[in-house]
């Protein structure tokens, strides 16, 4: 579900008007599991509305390109925080 | 007929497998051997099935898999020996180039089941360790395959244990190319763990230069 306050962002928008560098990693599992994400779109900007991230986008997990959305927090053009959630797998 | 080479020096694994092997019918030992250099000689004038090795030899055990058994006809098994030995000690062995572990608590019936086993290719490696620790087999013996010329940096200062943090602003870098590159270190090298890159890379800088010699 998207945040109330988010901005759609027209599908013209590219990834690299908002950041340096599509990909971005994951630290999990006590700081020793990195998973490496990549985004497709920026979907939204939530700059105006979230401490805690400032963008929604649409992602694929690197190993195996398994779709997901992620909550990403931008700094500078760099994302320094993220959280993803993965789409269901189809059956 | 299994053929082994035992090595130790004054190690009581390695007299305690001596003699339980000797006296078999189906085993041929070889005589103890106290160094790392004569187990490389008859490594490589003999035709050997299995090496025992206790322990602290595990870095000869390591060094005989990266640079002695490549060059060999065959293919011998090397493997750890230790009264009741330890999961974490098994599975550090199979990281470091062993291919199994034989229990000398055992009886010598069982322990030489145990041998010939391991000394098949196909039953290699210790299927309980793998599974709990996500050990992977061998992991110590190649050195960390690099992207590109900056991740040798990257390493240096992951293997002292700097965070991703400081690992940043030593190389000048923001904090998503230090972690996007320790991912896909981490991907290339077929790994799951931080760690596993800093060891890796602390370890192949410490091959022994006796094997080197002996190799060369």
């Amino acid at each position: 579900m998207i945040e109330r306050g988010c901005r759609l962002l027209a599908e013209s928008t590219t990834t690299d008007e908002i950041v340096d560098c599509p990909d971005f990693t994951v630290v999990s599992g006590d700081g020793e599991i990195y998973t490496l994400f990549h985004i497709v779109r920026i979907t939204h900007d939530c700059t105006e509305t979230h401490d805690a991230w400032s963008h929604l986008a649409n992602v694929w997990r690197a190993a195996d390109h398994a779709m997901g959305v992620a909550r990403i927090t931008v700094v500078d053009r760099v994302i320094v925080d993220a959280s993803v959630t993965m789409a269901p797998r189809k059956t | 007929m299994l053929s082994t080479c035992i090595a130790g020096w004054r190690s009581p694994e390695a007299d305690f497998a001596h003699s339980l092997l000797s006296g078999r019918p189906d085993c041929r030992v070889l005589p103890l051997h106290s160094t790392g250099v004569e187990v490389i000689e008859a490594l490589r004038v003999d035709s050997i099935d299995a090496v025992l090795l206790p322990f602290d030899w595990i870095e000869v055990a390591r060094s005989i898999k990266k640079d002695v058994a490549p060059a060999l006809p065959n293919d011998p098994a090397l493997v750890l020996i230790g009264h009741n030995p330890r999961l974490g000690t098994r599975a550090r062995a199979l990281s470091s180039g062993f291919d199994g572990v034989i229990d000398l608590s055992d009886d010598t019936e069982s322990l030489v089941t145990t041998l010939s086993r391991i000394c098949s290719s196909s039953a290699r490696g210790d299927s309980d360790v793998l599974q709990t620790f996500g050990v992977i087999p061998d992991l110590l013996i190649h050195p960390v395959q690099l992207t590109d010329s900056d991740d040798s940096d990257l390493l240096d200062l992951l293997a002292i244990g700097s965070t991703d943090e400081e690992i940043a602003h030593a190389l000048d870098w923001n904090i998503q190319k230090v972690r996007n590159h320790i991912a896909s270190l981490l991907e290339i090298n077929g790994m799951k763990y931080r760690t596993q890159l800093a060891v890796t890379h602390v370890s192949s800088a410490r091959i022994p230069d006796f094997v080197r010699t002996v190799v060369e």
